[in-house]
């Protein structure tokens, strides 16, 4: 039953008591694991560690669920004596030092980007019920709202939504359209880049007839700030005084950079998180409503992506004109069919797939990720973790991408540092 | 001005010859350099202006040709007959002995021989006129032809691997098993899969020095901004000063905000340690720097600064995607400082004058008392011997950007309104204009 736990956290962790605690004990009565991703050198980490404690204390004295939740703390220090040190201010157990490189399993698994980040996963499954724990601790102190875990677009929306012009429309008006969710805020300059954007393609979709209606949740500081950006935005709002509601949507969608721009179906499931990338790329938006591609071809707008996790990219020499498209159409199918496969489990990808051609950009990549100079070039980048698994092999078949693809899987293959 | 000096890059040699030619310069034509050179038998390339491109360097064969030339001077690079020029301009044509030169060769560009008429004389003002769009390109001086469409790159395998002989019959076999699109086989694979990907030839490409992504403005567009915003109320009277480097963005289209370029230690905001470099500053005291322009966010930002009283900064962390915990300068940046007085006594030498050679206003000579917006504007002159290129910060890239690091070497000592002397580091504030610099301030 808590295998996945052992799996994934070993048979044992370490307490502030350097005594040991036992996982599969410590399972059996969890129903949420709390990870908590921090390093001890790092002033915001004891910050948040400080909110933290208190939290945890009061949520482990007051609350009705208070045996089912555990938090661990998985460290980045890699210095055994600051470790050791930080853990002795908390009332929770942690990740042994010895090991600690389990950590970079555990940071690409739930996507973690920056510390100090708090991620709630279940703890029989080990999908995640809330990637923003931060938000948690600060917004619910008494943890009333246990678990924490999503709830439909519709319920967390539920309310007045403003336009621009003071009129207000009720959010049960969102129904059987597409939206797009967008976390933006004035004091940030790639969001006014953005919402520039935004404004066209909104038009643009609009008018082609689509229903189709964007909701500004704002990070602005401040009522007038909010006002200000607001107007210059032709579509709906949360009010900048419902500060809950901005919240909680921040936190249903684990919002932790802007601008973010989400795209749900008329049913209100996600179809993309990549909203941002999508709109940039798509000026025209004639992909709307973006649904996720199996193969994207690498560009300057999309690179982002490769930061986010692990990302298969395959290199072709595309000199001559033709050699991406059919680089394309061999990976895809193998695309198509994991992109079923973790649809049905309804997990997300595990990694995107990329083929990339000749430019500027990818001849930076290469250099940045050390690649050997050859195309076409199978790979698999984990910039996040500075690892690349590369197979340069005269001869690149859909068997042998398959066979590559899985065996990265199954953690058969072995990282090179970049 | 009846003479015309020459400076001309012999082939792999770092520093530059000078040769005067009485020949007034409006009227110094390739045959003149030839002769004063004694080289007849070599290829000429004479720095130049295109105005969209910027500096280039034209090739001249007609003897006759004017030369362009630039307030009496002329520049030029001398490269043997039968040496290839490889456009991709890094490694085979550049020697192992100059890795940086300050004076990198930019785009290659052969004009056809001038028209009969002479050109007139080329004025100097590098950037006045060119649009901002081709800024990012223009400015751009190291190797990194931006020009480059893939078809123009030579492909010189390396090694000449066996692959090369059988290249084209393997490229056929590729193009054919794409075109008949029947023989793909979407559900099972199996080992004979028709369709597959050969390796045709081992690649070559130029190597850049630099990860100069693309224009700024797109940059920005990719950033990521953390909805953490910390507010830090910093005690001035532990320590004096903040001990920060602040750097604003800015694009064509506006004013992009101020940043923590590095943090000092021994500052205030190093020892609190919640500000970390990369921070965007949003606010500080009760001002907020959301609707002003880069350069009047710094100007309150100083006067806060002069006045005494507890600093609050609120600051919004930026997007790292990597899980490490500190910025740095891409590792391939080459942070070397420049020793200011062997570089001058270098060009005095050569020139017979104190001042700088490559100053933009000749006849006033700069001095730790010139006005800082003429000793900035004297760096960022592309002749000003700094290496002043494109650079990737953050994801972000800087254009027409240096490294300050030679002048940590000038500072100067100032009475504070806090009653007590302290040596801080010399503001170098540049006018942060539509063109998009990057200023550099050191509080």
């Amino acid at each position: 039953m808590s295998e996945f736990l052992v799996n994934l956290l070993g048979e044992r962790l370490v307490n502030s008591e350097k005594a040991e605690v036992d996982v599969q004990a410590l399972g059996s009565k969890l129903s949420l694991l709390g990870l908590f991703f921090g390093c001890s050198l790092n002033a915001p980490c004891k910050q948040f560690n400080g909110s933290l404690c208190e939290f945890y204390t009061r949520f482990k004295k007051t609350s009705e669920h208070k045996d089912k939740l555990e938090i661990v703390f998985v460290s980045s220090d890699q210095d055994q004596k600051h470790w050791q040190d930080f853990l002795q201010e908390m009332p929770w157990p942690a990740l042994p030092f010895k090991d600690r490189h389990k950590k970079m399993k555990l940071w690409n698994k739930y996507k973690v980007t920056s510390i100090p980040s708090l991620v709630f996963v279940d703890a029989l499954t080990g999908k995640v019920v809330c990637r923003n724990g931060l938000l948690v601790v600060r917004d619910d102190p008494k943890g009333l709202e246990f678990p924490w875990g999503p709830k439909p677009f519709a319920e967390v929306v539920a309310g007045p939504l403003l336009r621009n012009d003071r009129q207000t429309a009720d959010s049960s008006s969102l129904e059987g359209h597409y939206v797009g969710v967008y976390f933006s805020a004035h004091w940030c300059p790639p969001c006014r880049g953005l919402t520039r954007v935004l404004v066209e393609s909104y038009r643009i979709i609009k008018e082609s007839g689509k229903k189709f209606e964007i909701v500004f949740v704002s990070a602005d500081r401040s009522e007038e700030s909010f006002q200000q950006y607001f107007s210059e935005m032709p579509w709906l709002a949360v009010p900048y005084s419902d500060e809950a509601r901005r919240s909680r949507l921040n936190r249903l969608y684990g919002i932790q950079g802007i601008p973010t721009l989400i795209l749900l179906d008329t049913e209100g499931h996600m179809i993309t998180r990549q909203g941002r990338v999508e709109v940039l790329n798509d000026p025209e938006c004639r992909l709307f409503p973006w649904h996720p591609r199996p193969v994207l071809e690498l560009s300057e707008s999309n690179a982002v992506q490769l930061h986010e996790g692990p990302c298969l990219v395959l290199f072709v020499d595309a000199e001559e004109d033709g050699e991406l498209e059919p680089a394309k159409e061999l990976i895809q199918p193998i695309a198509e069919k994991l992109m079923a496969k973790y649809k049905a489990k309804e997990e997300e990808m595990p990694f995107l797939f990329f083929v990339a051609g000749e430019d500027d950009m990818t001849d930076s990549l290469r250099d940045y990720t050390n690649l050997p100079e050859a195309a076409p070039l199978l790979t698999i980048l984990d910039m996040s973790a500075r690892a690349k698994y590369v197979l340069d092999v005269e001869e690149i078949t859909p068997a042998i991408v398959e066979q590559f693809v899985n065996d990265f899987l199954a953690e058969k293959l072995k990282p090179e540092p970049i | 001005m009846g003479e015309t000096r020459v400076i001309y890059h012999l082939e792999d040699e770092h520093t530059p010859y000078l040769v005067r030619i009485s020949v007034p310069a409006q009227r110094v034509t390739l045959l003149h350099v030839k002769n004063a050179l004694n080289k007849h038998h070599a290829r000429f390339f004479f720095r130049s202006e295109d105005r969209d491109f910027g500096v280039v360097k034209e090739e001249i064969s007609d003897d006759d040709a004017v030369l362009p030339c630039d307030n009496g001077r002329v520049v030029c690079w001398i490269v043997s007959a039968d040496s290839q020029i490889d456009f991709r301009g890094a490694d085979d044509v550049m020697s192992v002995a100059t890795p940086t030169s300050s004076i990198a060769p930019p785009l290659y560009m052969a004009l056809p021989p001038p028209p009969q008429a002479p050109p007139p004389q080329r004025t100097r003002g590098i950037g006045d006129s060119r649009p901002p769009s081709f800024h990012a390109l223009g400015e751009d001086l190291e190797g990194q032809a931006p020009l480059h469409k893939a078809s123009n790159r030579q492909r010189v395998p390396k090694g000449g691997s066996s692959n090369q002989q059988q290249s084209s019959e393997l490229e056929t076999t590729s193009f054919c098993s794409s075109d008949s699109g029947g023989r793909f086989s979407q559900s099972e694979h199996s080992s004979s899969s028709p369709q597959r990907l050969r390796r045709q030839r081992r690649r070559h490409r130029k190597k850049n020095a630099g990860k100069s992504m693309d224009q700024s403005a797109s940059s920005v567009t990719d950033s990521t901004m953390s909805l953490n915003i910390t507010t830090v109320t910093l005690n001035m009277e532990q320590h004096h000063f903040l001990g920060v480097s602040v750097l604003g963005q800015s694009t064509d289209r506006g004013d992009g905000g101020i940043y923590i370029g590095s943090i000092m230690k021994g500052g205030a905001v190093a020892s609190d340690g919640r500000i970390e470099p990369g921070d965007m500053l949003l606010q500080v005291n009760d001002i907020n720097f959301e609707n002003m322009t880069n350069d009047d966010a710094v100007k309150v930002l100083r006067d806060v600064l002069h006045a005494p009283g507890p600093i609050t900064l609120t600051v919004a962390k930026c997007w790292d995607p990597s899980p490490k915990s500190g910025f740095s300068l891409p590792p391939s940046e080459p942070v070397r400082p420049i020793d200011p007085a062997a570089w001058v006594c270098h060009t005095a030498a050569m020139t017979g004058r104190l001042t700088p050679h490559y100053s933009v206003h000749e006849d006033t000579p700069l001095s730790v008392h010139s006005d800082i917006t003429t000793v900035v504007a004297a760096m960022t002159n592309q002749r000003s011997g700094l290496e002043v290129r494109d650079r990737l910060w953050l994801k972000i890239t800087i254009p027409n950007a240096f490294i300050v690091v030679m002048m940590e070497h000038d500072y100067v000592r100032m009475e504070s309104e806090r009653g007590f002397d302290r040596m801080v580091w010399r503001t170098l504030y540049l006018g942060l204009d539509k063109l998009g610099r990057w200023g550099d301030v050191r509080i």
